[in-house]
């Protein structure tokens, strides 16, 4: 994004060739600067911005006569720019403290507002919420206590956007959340605020300006309708053709992660009714394996509008996407690791947004997050009918918090665990977790790919398996390992045993120790020795061997005769 | 850093703040010489100034700091402590 001295010098280019775009501004606050970095941005967006800004303070004598200059200047836009500091100091002027009662005052004085904006004009009404501010006066109290500032604000943003979502004319410009995410040691300057009262730092105006305009933009109908991604190291790490399946980064461990956060993100939009489009230098067979075959891919088959896989140039490709689709090019965002596909495209097709990612794959959702690519002031019927999901999940949730007990809980989440011997897929991920699993963890043996590999290889003499989790919430992956080492015809070795610390209490490690001792027993197996080597991290398991009922041989050994073990109680079931 | 030197640099960051290659500073200019220099300009210009300079000036005085023989003055106290 531009910084404000960049846009401030759009304001000597020419602009009178671009479409204009009316636009009054009332505010309690000096909005001299935010004018100039919205009519730059504004140019840089291809729209001539032209603003009214209305005296200071005065939004009464501006909206309620009809005669008012506001009026006269005919806006496109009327922005309601309201801030926390006159606010507070509004509150604070007060005889009492209703915290409630003087935000729904507020709100009934900016409704009064919008009413008479919108008799007396046609102009679409944008208003902004406020920051929230602790003026630490109450500490966390301030949060908790009806008669604070804080509480006040917040209820007041609470209630806008309740009437936000009521009101079909008046859009809600999300100014708190530029707050939350840059902070307000950032977004604010005091010198600035008590030199000329601006409620915003010089800094932070053209993050501000970008929020105004995108809805302006919105509401013009330049909606993004489209995310069309790459696939290697985009969506995925690793290249699937060179790599192979089972070699791609994906899931739960390490940066595969913060791919499946962004597919995750990418699936939030599609649910919304953005669609996804693959782009990608691939063979077609190879590019779909993944999403057919590979267990961590969180976008699937169905979540993909159009499939392009082949070795033409990318922009000959989005064309097609975008035909098949029929939409504008506008409304196309490209996301490709590669800096040469993204030049390409923006050298060939400039309409189309094409976010620039950093070179560390750990921050491309943050920075896609950041950009606020995917404006929009409502959500259609068809929308609403995928969003009939959501919901359903919302009160799934909503049962954790109702007052059954534990194990009524735990019955009702439906767990299902499978496990069977390592494979292509898991073998990558138990290595992994052999080499960063601390604490649920019985001898803290590390192991690479190669190791596993040949162990699951050798079944004569190693019993592998591999622990996935799912409940009726959604798929844990692979949350557990066991490798047991026929050491005697008729004893296993528990060589390892560990388990990923977000299931603990869930009874999945009784399900393990149950599975354990019926497959030892269906394999003639009349001990089991196990052995607990502490570290300075896996103190949680110094008493599960007894647990289990092993009793205590020799140093740290155990041993359990397998005739003798009693199954454990527990919800997780076999799936 | 002396008063010719931070005179230059003052008029690099002047051309620059309001796209102007031929303006000139001389000591004795004034916010009034300039037609642009108002006082929506004052502060931004203030906080560049400020940047690349690494000084900061207090928030009392900005106001004050219109004319360039005092801005000179200033930057001078400033780098010096």
């Amino acid at each position: 994004m531009k910084n404000f001295s960049e846009l401030r010098k759009n304001l000597k280019k020419d602009a009178s060739g671009l479409p204009a775009v009316r636009m009054a501004i009332t505010a309690d606050w000096s909005v001299q600067m935010l004018s100039q970095a919205l009519r730059g941005l504004g140019y840089d967006k291809g729209y001539d911005v032209c603003i009214y800004e209305a005296a200071i303070d005065q939004m009464e004598a501006e909206l309620l006569n009809p005669q008012s200059e506001l009026y006269a200047f005919q806006p496109d836009f009327i922005l309601f720019f309201p801030s926390v500091e006159k606010l507070q100091s509004k509150f604070y002027e007060k005889s009492s403290r209703d915290g409630k009662g003087f935000a729904e005052q507020e709100l009934e004085r900016l409704q009064a507002l919008w009413r008479a904006a919108g008799e007396f004009s046609n102009a679409s009404i944008l208003c902004c919420n406020y920051c929230e501010l602790n003026d630490g006066i109450l500490g966390n109290y301030a949060a908790a206590y009806e008669e604070a500032f804080l509480f006040s604000t917040r209820y007041l943003n609470m209630i806008l956007s309740e009437a936000a979502s009521a009101q079909k004319n008046m859009h809600l410009i999300d100014i708190s959340s530029i707050q939350n995410q840059y902070g307000r040691k950032n977004t604010f300057d005091e010198r600035l605020y008590y030199l000329s009262k601006t409620v915003f730092s010089i800094e932070i105006l053209p993050a501000v300006s970008e929020r105004i305009l995108s809805s302006m933009e919105t509401l013009k109908g330049r909606i993004k309708k489209c995310l069309v991604t790459d696939l290697d190291n985009t969506i995925w790490g690793g290249i699937v053709g060179d790599d192979g399946l089972e070699g791609i980064q994906i899931g739960e461990l390490g940066i595969g992660k913060a791919f499946s956060d962004l597919q995750q993100w990418m699936k939030e939009l599609s649910r919304r009714g953005i669609a996804i489009a693959v782009c990608s230098k691939n063979d077609e067979d190879k590019a779909k394996e993944p999403f057919e075959k590979h267990p961590d891919m969180v976008l699937k088959e169905e979540d993909i509008s159009v499939f392009i896989a082949n070795w033409e140039d990318k922009a000959a490709n989005i064309l097609k996407i975008r035909e098949t689709l029929n939409i504008g090019l506008d409304a196309i965002v490209f996301i490709d690791d590669n800096p040469f596909e993204r030049e390409l495209v923006r050298e060939m097709l400039p309409e189309v947004i094409v976010p620039e990612l950093p070179k560390d794959p750990a921050l491309y959702l943050a920075v896609l997050q950041s950009l606020n690519l995917f404006e929009t002031v409502n959500i259609s019927t068809e929308d609403r009918e995928r969003s009939r999901l959501y919901r359903e999940e919302a009160k799934r949730e909503a049962e954790r918090s109702t007052g059954v007990s534990f194990e009524e809980y735990l019955e009702s989440l439906n767990m299902k665990a499978e496990i069977k011997p390592f494979d292509a897929y898991s073998i990558p991920r138990v290595a992994q977790l052999t080499q960063r699993s601390n604490q649920f963890n019985l001898r803290t043996k590390r192991y690479t790919e190669q190791d596993i590999k040949r162990m699951s290889d050798d079944m004569e003499q190693y019993m592998t398996c591999s622990v996935s989790l799912q409940d009726k919430f959604g798929d844990y992956g692979l949350v557990g390992v066991v490798i047991l080492n026929k050491t005697n015809p008729d004893t296993w070795f528990l060589d390892t045993l560990l388990m990923s610390c977000r299931v603990l209490k869930r009874g999945v490690e009784e399900f393990i120790f149950n599975q354990i001792a019926e497959m030892a027993i269906e394999r003639n197996i009349r001990y089991i020795i196990g052995e607990y080597l502490p570290t300075a991290k896996n103190k949680m398991v110094e008493d599960l061997l007894s647990r289990f009922g092993f009793s205590k041989t020799v140093g740290n050994l155990w041993m359990l005769e397998t005739e003798k073990y009693s199954a454990k109680q527990t919800f997780v079931k076999r799936g | 850093m002396d008063r010719s030197e931070i005179l230059t640099k003052l008029q690099d960051i002047f051309r620059d703040f309001f796209d102007n290659p031929e303006l000139n500073l001389e000591p004795d200019t004034v916010s009034d010489d300039i037609e642009e220099w108002d006082s929506v300009a004052h502060i931004q210009l203030i906080f560049e100034i400020e940047e690349q300079f690494g000084v900061q000036f207090e928030a009392d005085d900005i106001h004050q700091l219109n004319s360039i023989s005092i801005l000179i003055d200033r930057i001078m106290e400033l780098s010096e402590n």
